[in-house]
């Protein structure tokens, strides 16, 4: 798409003006989606999206260009337009490119554009089936497949040229039940950076059940009673309060211009001793990761919270310069039209020392959350919320009765000193996050944990 | 660029019929940082899909490629997709009529200098930080100006073009006290720069934000309540799908069934106006090429009308209302209101504070995604806003959650508001006040 002396010839026009530095980010990605509802392939689409994106540095000040229109007298033009934003008598070379090899830690058994579209379509056949034959009260199901393929060339004025190829796929179950009046929905969305072998040893029949039964048991769930109680959040997609309560205020886009709560507290204690917190973009195949970040380093294990203290922020190339540190492998964006920044990657709690019978027996009232719906904060104050697709009342250590329509909110830096249990049962579950550089894929985890005392929002009044 | 070509190939490779929906986009933006620019960000995008009709059945393919190459491969992947389409829907695509102007592109905005916005921000940025010592930093001052062009193309004849332009300014900001840190934000989408102005903006991000410092929370339980104008458009907007006929057509709809009958309180009309004039939301035709008309969809409490497609209105033998919109060529068609809004009336909104003996003000709500059941219409959101006591405001409240039923809710509006506003997405709301809501705090 952009050859290597095209990309050079690029950079050199990128920082004839004084930049200090700039990056090329190539990007070619092949999508495709099928959605079967009630048994029939109602939609089908994909499609190709190829661009380029430039920025220059020139201290602490970054400019970025994208477009679609790739011959190179129009990126010249472009890359010279956004060159005369930075003035500076200051001049570098654009080292030559050496091309790092990476050998990939994400293998690609069944690449997903050599898969038949009749095996993806079976895929939401055979879970529609299992659907609609769990019970009759399952009205409606609405199944989704969907996966990239994205292959990026990152080139830099330092010599930087590296290539990633991506592949990912996922399946979005949900199911309606209803009784005359009454319906509820109930998802399941499993992912991985991986091809087609990801669904060889996945119990698509299991998953599809599973979904029914959430659906079918919250159906008669009774309001969730409100007002501040103990919760126990469970494993998997729970974690995504660590990433909402938590994770964004880590990244450096919100802590390097003093925007986060947690800034200056590196050494710190900021959470209970039975924290401990991963941000990690090795994970095998995991829906978060990647060889490379989208700045072209080394996708890495970063230990955010070790035993409580603050240990590590997810820095990218720019905030690096700002916070006087090293990047952490952190970089992403959604494609080519964002500048990418620093963000999460696959996100979790470790495993801690209890196991989840006993943060229930111990547990004499209070909510059990075992599915989460996402969330949103706010990084300036810290306040964050996310809803419970799923969850139970706990009276005298047993889950007792679904309640419906439960949130949770809070401050991040007070629940993180009151989660006072952590199980051994660590799961991870997919999602997309978005910020400032887009919608990304991204990984959340948990053990089972239990919050000491959280606020509840729920129209069931007050809790007996 | 030459679409036809891309109609001649489907042509060529069997289509009946084909449509083209091409989008091109221009922006530019830039942020503040104490006073420099601190970043700078421009781009140019363009794409196209192809629907076309092979067989009765119905494909769909994008790509942002504008080879020969890739339009054949693009059509391609449009035939082998419709090769696997089951529906039973009937595709049918728009034939040329006759469409509303609508102004929606202003060539004063290609004359921004962006050097004069450049100061302008600047000088927000300082003035906010200087209006008040307590305010700690400005997190957020960016500027932005977009342009799309849109065509639409299909062999029945339609070729139709619209261009929309806008500019953007955004100002968040902090401040802190002993008792913690509160945030404000403020974003302005204007057609005429003369809008922006620069004291009004200035004034209401710093004294919403010094309104907001040493918040208290509140004892659970049920209160009053007036829902603030962008708050209750917020929630109209996340739950405007009800008035989308696919989702009643296939029962996920709280509004099926429901036709002519009484959903809200009397004192509800709801309207979709794609022609308002200078409408974050306004359009001359959708995006099947439909000419775009004014409904009321809720008419004193009674629900009139749904939001249709070309194939959903088929599917109830009915015209479509011109509401079939994608997001991007990389989306399908699917059904979107314009501007659409709960009708003011009477009642200002300092007269609602002033009526209330004790309650609330509800000024923002987060987690609309996650925290409303668009199935239901539940929802349970974090909130914050002002505890009211004889008609004054006493003081800030955060860290609630509001929950409540939305179709129960909008059967108890107490009064509606006269101070409609828009929100950048076409969705608009004057204030509402309820008799009670529950309220979860301490």
């Amino acid at each position: 798409m952009l050859t290597k002396e095209c990309a050079y010839r690029l950079l050199q026009k990128a920082i004839s003006t004084g930049g200090d530095f700039a990056e090329i980010y190539a990007e070619r990605k092949f999508t495709s989606s099928y959605e079967c509802l009630n048994g029939k392939l109602e939609k089908a689409n994909s499609g190709e999206t190829v661009g380029v994106g430039v920025r220059i540095y020139q201290g602490l000040k970054s400019v970025y260009c994208s477009s679609n229109e790739l011959d190179e007298e129009s990126l010249m033009e472009m890359v010279g337009n956004l060159s005369k934003s930075i003035s500076s008598d200051e001049r570098i070379e654009v080292k030559e490119f050496h091309e790092e090899l990476i050998e990939t830690k994400h293998p690609i058994l069944k690449p997903l554009k050599q898969v038949a579209v009749k095996d993806k379509i079976a895929l939401l056949k055979r879970a529609d089936k299992a659907m609609r034959e769990y019970d009759d009260c399952i009205k409606t199901v609405q199944n989704r497949y969907s996966d990239e393929v994205q292959d990026v060339t990152i080139y830099n004025t330092d010599g930087k040229m590296v290539k990633d190829h991506r592949e990912r796929t996922r399946l979005y179950l949900m199911a309606v039940a209803q009784e005359g009046e009454l319906r509820q929905d109930a998802g399941r969305n499993p992912g991985a950076h991986q091809g087609f072998e990801f669904y060889d040893d996945m119990n698509i029949e299991e998953l599809a059940r599973e979904t029914c039964e959430s659906a079918i048991t919250m159906l008669h769930a009774k309001d969730c009673p409100s007002g501040e109680m103990t919760v126990v959040i469970d494993n998997g997609f729970g974690g995504v309060i660590f990433h909402e309560a938590c994770g964004h205020s880590l990244e450096a886009t919100s802590v390097a211009k003093g925007n986060s709560v947690f800034c200056g507290k590196l050494g710190e204690k900021i959470a209970s001793d039975c924290v401990t917190a991963v941000d990690d973009g090795t994970i095998v195949n995991g829906w978060g990761s990647g060889n490379v970040d989208d700045e072209g380093n080394p996708c890495k294990r970063n230990v955010l919270i070790e035993n409580g203290i603050l240990k590590s922020y997810m820095v990218d190339r720019l905030n690096a310069r700002r916070m006087n540190c090293e990047p952490t492998g952190s970089a992403r964006r959604q494609d080519y039209t964002f500048e990418p920044t620093s963000r999460m990657t696959n996100t979790f709690l470790v495993n801690g020392k209890n196991t989840f019978e006993e943060i229930i027996q111990s547990t004499k009232k209070g909510l059990y959350a075992k599915q989460l719906g996402g969330g949103s904060v706010n990084p300036s104050t810290g306040e964050f919320n996310f809803s419970c697709r799923e969850a139970y009342l706990i009276e005298n250590g047993k889950i007792t009765e679904p309640v419906k329509g439960a949130t949770l909110i809070g401050n991040g830096a007070d629940t993180l000193l009151k989660i006072d249990m952590v199980a051994n049962n660590l799961l991870r579950a997919q999602g997309m996050c978005g910020s400032s550089s887009g919608s990304i894929p991204a990984d959340v985890g948990q053990p089972t944990i239990r919050v000491s005392s959280m606020t509840v929002g729920g129209k069931g009044g007050k809790l007996e | 660029m030459n679409l036809n070509k891309l109609l001649e190939i489907a042509k060529r490779e069997g289509a009946t019929e084909a449509e083209v929906y091409y989008s091109s986009s221009k922006m530019t933006s830039f942020e503040i940082y104490e006073q420099d620019m601190d970043s700078y960000s421009s781009s140019i995008n363009h794409g196209y899909s192809i629907r076309a009709l092979f067989g009765g059945k119905c494909g769909i393919s994008y790509s942002e490629d504008l080879s020969n190459e890739a339009f054949e491969a693009c059509v391609q992947r449009c035939k082998e997709n419709a090769s696997i389409n089951e529906s039973e829907d009937i595709v049918e695509f728009a034939k040329p009529q006759p469409v509303h102007e609508v102004q929606t592109y202003h060539p004063e905005l290609n004359e921004i200098d962006l050097d004069e916005m450049k100061q302008l921000m600047m000088d927000i940025e300082r003035e906010v930080k200087e209006r008040d010592s307590r305010i700690i930093s400005v997190s957020n001052c960016s500027f932005e100006m977009s342009e799309n062009e849109c065509i639409i193309k299909n062999t029945l004849g339609v070729d139709l073009k619209r261009r929309i332009n806008f500019v953007v300014a955004v100002v968040g900001c902090e401040a802190k006290d002993e008792n913690g840190v509160v945030s404000a934000f403020k974003i302005e989408v204007c057609f005429d720069l003369a809008k922006l102005n620069k004291e009004k903006f200035v004034n209401e991000v710093t004294e919403e934000v010094i309104s907001k410092l040493s918040p208290k929370r509140l004892i659970s339980g049920q209160y009053p309540v007036i829902l603030k104008n962008k708050v209750s458009s917020s929630l109209l907007g996340s739950l405007s799908g009800m008035f989308n006929a696919e989702n009643i057509q296939k029962d996920l709809s709280v509004l099926k069934g429901k036709k002519g009958q009484k959903v809200f309180a009397d004192n509800i009309t709801v309207i979709d106006d794609p022609l308002l004039k200078d409408g974050y939301s306004s359009f001359g035709f959708d995006d099947e090429g439909t000419p775009c008309q004014t409904k009321v969809l809720v008419e004193k409490g009674i629900f009139k009308q749904a939001l249709y497609s070309r194939t959903s209105a088929l599917k109830d033998g009915v015209n479509s209302t011109g509401n079939g919109f994608k997001s991007s060529y990389i989306s399908n068609i699917s059904i979107h209101p314009t501007n659409l809004y709960i009708q003011p009336q009477d009642t200002g909104y300092d007269e609602m504070v002033e009526g209330m003996s004790k309650g609330l003000i509800i000024t923002e709500i987060s987690g609309l995604h996650a925290g409303l059941n668009p199935l239901t219409t539940d929802f349970s959101l974090l909130a914050s806003g002002y505890f009211v006591k004889d008609g004054k405001i006493e003081y800030p409240v955060n860290l609630i959650t509001i929950a409540a039923n939305y179709m129960e809710m909008m059967n108890q509006i107490e009064a509606v508001g006269n101070d409609l506003e828009f929100s950048y997405n076409g969705i608009g709301s004057p204030s509402l006040k309820l008799s009670n809501i529950a309220v979860s705090g301490e």
